[in-house]
């Protein structure tokens, strides 16, 4: 699987600071300033810009923002957008806030004035010492752990940077989200550094000393921080070009239908064809992750509670959003949906469809070649299920703006009949629909967008690890037969819970 | 925009639609046929290819439906052959630019129909 997230990330670098604990290879000063500058950098986009908003978000976020101010003079710039204002600026460059301000009047530093504060970019800042990224090539402990801080850094810039306004999508403006991350990074940075304090040039011990008394200090400020953030959830995706095996297909499946769903609905007028599209794939990946939870409860690997609790935790969601299909069946924008998307579900659909048919069935269990890895898989119908929730929030708001423009057409034989709409019922023809007449339609689609961020927590359980679920033994003796589950996704199969 | 039945007969089109119209009526309609054949199971691979088969129909025209018809004597292949007749028989000039795409797509999608044992109404 071709996915990391930001919680894999850290992860790997907790391990990796566990490891430096007991690694006695010395430090050089370029490796310890390569890590110094990606901690800051990390640090600085876990913040973000600068805040511009009302002064109780200022305030929200002050103590956030103080912990970033307070890197002691960072070694890089956090970026060429980024810009600083005096008190900043002395910060980052560790001098006063009147040597900044003396620098600006006698022009040795360019600034702008808008009124009430200077504003100066990051990249006008004199450069510390060079700071080179470490070598991803290196098998030092500090050097890969500076990676994965990097790889941390460059994946949460990537997800700031993606074009989303959806409210309650984008933990990285959350603080409440940011702060156990920050946290942990710090909590990394603290040891790395005291670490480095013994086993660093005398000469070099300056600026791990700082930082560790940084990093101590900011830690304290962070207070209690100790819960789950939705920020580890945050994922980057690389899939391959050329998909080898079954899982790999369903992972280029899947990212490539919601890169082009997404596209859709940021369209001026959406199809509601692929609103009832995105809402007939939901059912479809509800369909198949319950056969692979049947698959995986076969296998031991989940407890037969939880299976029976998915199976049915899925299934409900599966109906709401076979209603929401059947709603925007109704209506019409209009539009046609693109050929991209069209080739994107389809290509989704027949992945999906040959899961059912062949990479799950009896017959293909001794064939390792053509079997699925359930686990890998669910991990990716996972992320999609993610997707889903973005996706039918975003659609759950279409209706009422489209209504009000008029541009949601229905038949006018199953709209309330008027004197104005009777030739339009005599001739079959489609009218444009009143606001009041699409309440339906807007409650579907809200129920949509909650089955689907509660789909996606029932399918959070789906991946515990086995270690928290009951032992198959027990589960095998506790739960439903392997033979009630397998037959989640036939055609005619009962309801079995 | 219209929304009409479907009529059965390709050789014999309700008077006054075009080709293109009787045949998105045809998809729809057998559409709406793999959806009954589901028999309200939310999980049938039945409902995806219904979803399938609305999709290219809104891909033609996004305009079109097929009201219910009590009636209807054809099975979702037969509906999906009658389709694929008529939009082969449409000239080039005729209908949307990429209707040989569409058309493409439904017959992919007509043998996987046809795979899964939906032929009969």
């Amino acid at each position: 699987m071709s996915t990391t997230t930001v919680g894999d990330l850290m992860d790997r670098a907790e391990t990796l600071a566990r490891v430096l604990r007991i690694d006695p290879a010395q430090i050089t000063a370029e490796q310890w300033r390569s890590f110094d500058s990606t901690t800051y950098r990390l640090v600085a986009e876990l913040h973000g810009p600068e805040r511009t908003g009302t002064s109780a978000q200022v305030h929200y976020r002050a103590s956030v923002t103080s912990i970033v101010n307070g890197y002691p003079s960072p070694l890089v710039t956090p970026g060429s957008e980024t810009t600083f204002n005096a008190r900043q600026a002395a910060r980052h460059l560790g001098v006063t806030d009147w040597a900044i301000l003396s620098d600006i009047r006698q022009s040795r530093l360019p600034a702008t004035y808008d009124g009430s504060r200077y504003s100066i970019k990051a990249t006008d800042l004199s450069p510390g010492p060079d700071a080179q990224p470490a070598d991803p090539a290196s098998t030092h402990t500090l050097d890969r752990l500076s990676c994965t801080l990097g790889a941390l850094a460059d994946l949460v810039a990537a997800e700031r940077s993606r074009a989303t306004t959806i409210r309650g999508f984008d933990p990285l403006r959350d603080d409440a989200q940011v702060t156990p991350v920050m946290a942990r990074v710090l909590a990394i940075t603290l040891v790395a550094a005291r670490h480095t304090l013994v086993n660093i040039a005398l000469q070099e011990a300056d600026r791990p000393l700082l930082i560790a008394r940084y990093a101590a200090r900011a830690l304290d400020d962070l207070g209690d921080v100790d819960r789950p953030s939705g920020l580890t959830r945050v994922a980057s995706f690389a899939p391959p070009a050329r998909p080898r095996g079954p899982n790999e297909q369903l992972e280029v499946a899947l990212r490539g239908w919601a890169t082009h769903a997404r596209n859709e609905l940021a369209r001026t007028v959406p199809s509601t064809e692929v609103l009832r599209d995105i809402a007939n794939q939901a059912r479809h990946l509800y369909a198949v992750s319950t056969a692979l939870v049947s698959d995986s409860f076969t296998a031991g690997n989940l407890s037969g509670p939880d299976a029976k609790m998915i199976h049915v935790e899925l299934r409900a969601a599966a109906r709401v959003m076979h209603a929401v299909q059947q709603q925007w069946e109704t209506v019409t924008t209009a539009t046609r949906p693109s050929r991209e998307y069209v080739a994107a579900t389809t290509a989704l659909h027949t992945r999906l469809t040959s899961i059912q048919q062949e990479n799950l069935s009896p017959a293909n269990h001794t064939l390792s070649a053509g079997r699925i890895n359930v686990d890998q898989a669910l991990a990716d119908l996972r992320f999609t299920a993610t997707d889903l929730s973005e996706l039918t929030y975003t659609a759950a708001l279409l209706p009422e703006p489209l209504l009000r423009a008029g541009l949601l057409f229905a038949p006018a034989r199953i709209l309330p009949a008027n004197l104005e709409r009777m030739h339009d019922r005599n001739q079959g023809r489609y009218v444009a629909m009143q606001l009041d007449e699409g309440t339906e339609l807007i409650d579907t689609a809200q129920q949509g967008s909650s089955a689907t961020r509660h789909a996606q927590a029932t399918l959070e359980i789906a991946m515990r690890p086995t270690a928290t679920t009951e032992p198959p033994t027990k589960a095998l003796a506790a739960g439903p037969s392997s033979q009630d589950l397998e037959a989640a996704t036939s055609r005619s199969g009962p309801d079995l819970f | 925009m219209t929304d009409q039945n479907p009529p059965t007969h390709p050789t014999q089109p309700a008077a006054g639609l075009d080709t293109v119209t009787v045949a998105c009526l045809h998809i729809d309609a057998a559409a709406n046929q793999l959806e009954a054949a589901a028999h309200g199971d939310v999980f049938s691979t039945l409902l995806s290819l219904a979803g399938q088969l609305a999709l290219i129909r809104g891909g033609i025209d996004p305009t079109i439906r097929a009201a219910p018809d009590p009636n209807d004597h054809l099975g979702p292949v037969a509906h999906v052959d009658r389709a694929l007749l008529l939009l082969d028989s449409v000239p080039v000039s005729v209908g949307p630019a990429d209707l040989l795409v569409w058309t493409l797509d439904l017959s992919d999608l007509r043998d996987a129909i046809q795979a899964c044992g939906a032929g009969r109404p």
